[in-house]
């Protein structure tokens, strides 16, 4: 049953079936042809793994971004970050990383800044003299930042799928990794523009200039202050946290005027459009993962990588590149929800903290997004860049590259993880 | 008529979808608000809130696919000659369709089931909220139905763009000139 469960699966999502209903095609297919459970199972876990307060950080995280893309707040973080890196080799490139920092304290998805502010900074590269598969090579490497500094709509699914780590924890270990991963993209940046001359000879923006323009970026750049302060400092949950920050960017945008109530609704529809898909996708993928717990695939799957001699790092790192693999041909957020209840025990009756391995799979799941055959983030790049996706391929590489180096210090190395959360008393 | 009666089923689906929106946010912004000020907070809230974003979930599905938010991997169609990417198509979409007819006659056998439960706080029958499966199947279906055509050739109706870009005039002069 769990061959046929796998190829029904990958046969649809082949043929182009859209993925929010491949894992409940799949998921029916099975249960008409196994029988020995009432058809009702699958509206009741549709429903019920949507029903969660927890995950309604999701919808919230979505619209605060996109109420403060709408409020024009990426062009204030975007001038601020020209003048604090623009006069640095490869400055454009500094902007684009920067930005994408910036932004995924803003917003919980690579896909989100993808189409906004890594695609803005895609062209202003072009624009400066960068070829142009370069620059969206950038981009899409930069737009994987997203959901790595919080908040994270993947962190948050992770945390309704997995009991054992907390949402706040996890985003309190995302803030290392992410910077990291953006540290990592910039010095890449600045040794490539170096050998090719791309982006020299730019002033230095005056002290001044770099104080006005944070002082127009700081709305933005307060946004996860507040949210993280106030997760940490028990004022409120993690879905209450993206609900005030959805009532905080209206405030902004009202002050500064560059949101309209006539605007409202266009926003909210736009964001109600995304929450759909991806909620869909979360309904959907808990049938498909009830279903492989209901056929043993976890427990058969940890007998089998437990009887290899493997030690701690070595089941991490069999892991990591079983969770690579995967992450080339399933999208994200199914990939969590599905990966998560297979692997997680295995990690665990290895020893490994959960939270380490929590940062471990989100990482390099964020990674599967800009590998194809299945990398969302490329396919928006290439869509807004007009860029065919196999030039896009390539010239992603040596970012990629830095990305699994990256990858590999946080397997190795569990402080980049655990030592944030530990200074708020996590024990692990 | 089909065309008129589209749009209108468009915009009463966008309509929806904004009020569930608003009103999901609304609560639990005033929710935070009020155990924050003035130590209470309301359990029917928390309750509304979670239906309502189930019912986004569902009721924006067919819409969401009209706009073309459903994420599907188009590698196979695009890199096939134009009469085997049309028949697979096809087969997706009759997938796609069998599906939700699937989930329209098993979500209404799920609403009858449960429907003398009742929910923990708001002693509603838990067959309300469990309306939302079979309609938005329903509402997908139509939307399929109505936008038969575009969905076929890949047509996706356009998102209002707030076009950062055009408010963003990337200073000129010594900064990036390079």
């Amino acid at each position: 049953m769990t061959a046929l469960l796998l190829c029904v699966f990958a046969a649809s999502l082949i043929i182009g079936v859209p993925i929010a209903f491949v894992m409940g095609i799949a998921s029916l297919a099975v249960l008409l042809a196994d029988g020995s459970f009432p058809l009702l199972v699958v509206p009741q876990r549709m429903f019920n793994g949507l029903d969660s307060f927890p995950l309604m950080a999701v919808p919230f995280f979505i619209l605060a971004a996109d109420l403060m893309t709408a409020g024009r707040i990426t062009a204030s973080l975007l001038r601020f970050s020209q003048a604090l890196v623009g006069h640095i080799r490869g400055g454009m490139g500094h902007v684009n990383v920067l930005i994408s920092v910036f932004f995924a304290g803003i917003s919980g998805s690579a896909l989100a800044d993808a189409a906004g502010p890594s695609a803005i900074a895609m062209r202003m590269m072009a624009r400066a003299g960068y070829p142009l598969p370069y620059a969206a090579a950038l981009s899409a490497a930069t737009a994987t930042i997203g959901p790595v500094i919080p908040p994270s709509i993947i962190m948050v699914i992770y945390g309704i799928t997995e009991p054992r780590v907390s949402i706040s924890q996890m985003f309190m270990a995302g803030i290392l990794p992410g910077l990291l991963m953006g540290l990592a993209l910039a010095a890449a940046n600045f040794v490539i523009s170096r050998r090719h001359g791309y982006g020299g000879g730019v002033a230095r923006a005056s002290l001044r200039d770099i104080a006005a323009t944070a002082l127009k970026a700081a709305p933005a750049i307060l946004v996860p202050a507040i949210i993280l302060g106030g997760i940490l400092g028990g004022i409120f949950t993690p879905t209450e946290a993206a609900a005030v920050a959805v009532f905080y960017a209206m405030l902004i945008g009202f002050l500064q005027g560059t949101l309209t109530l006539a605007l409202l609704p266009q926003i909210f529809l736009r964001s109600a459009l995304l929450t759909s898909a991806v909620l869909l996708i979360v309904s959907t993928a808990s049938i498909f993962a009830w279903l492989l717990t209901v056929f043993q695939v976890p427990q058969s799957f940890a007998e089998a990588i437990t009887a290899l001699p493997l030690g701690q790092i070595g089941t991490l790192l069999l892991l990591a590149l079983l969770i690579l693999i995967c992450g080339l041909f399933i999208d994200t957020i199914p990939a969590v929800i599905v990966l998560t209840p297979i692997l997680a025990p295995i990690a665990f009756s290895a020893g490994i903290d959960p939270l380490h391995f929590a940062m471990v799979l989100i990482l390099n799941l964020t990674i599967g997004m800009v590998t194809p055959p299945v990398g969302p983030v490329l396919f928006v790049i290439c869509t807004v860049g007009k860029i065919r996706i196999e030039t896009l391929t390539r010239a992603i590489l040596p970012f990629l590259a830095v990305q699994i180096t990256v990858l590999l210090a946080i397997v190795l190395i569990p402080d980049l993880s655990l030592t944030i959360p530990r200074l708020f008393g996590y024990g692990g | 008529m089909v065309d008129t009666f589209d749009r209108w089923f468009i915009s009463f689906n966008k309509a929806l979808l904004v009020l569930l929106m608003a009103t999901m946010a609304l609560l639990v912004f005033a929710n935070v608000v009020a155990r924050y000020l003035f130590g209470v907070s309301f359990g029917w809230a928390e309750e509304i809130s979670r239906f309502a974003m189930i019912w986004i979930a569902f009721l924006g599905g067919g819409l969401a696919l009209r706009y073309g938010q459903l994420v599907a991997v188009e590698t196979l169609q695009t890199i096939m000659p134009d009469r085997p990417a049309l028949l697979l198509r096809w087969a997706s979409i009759t997938l796609v369709v069998a599906f939700l007819i699937a989930l329209v006659v098993l979500g209404l056998q799920f609403v009858e089931f449960s429907w003398n439960n009742r929910t923990p706080v708001l002693q509603i029958s838990r067959g309300i909220p469990y309306l939302a499966v079979p309609l938005g199947a329903a509402f997908a279906l139509l939307h399929l139905a109505l936008g038969f055509r575009q969905v076929m050739r890949g047509e996706w109706l356009a998102l209002e763009d707030f076009d950062q870009e055009t408010a963003l005039h990337p200073p000129q002069g010594p900064a990036d000139a390079g």
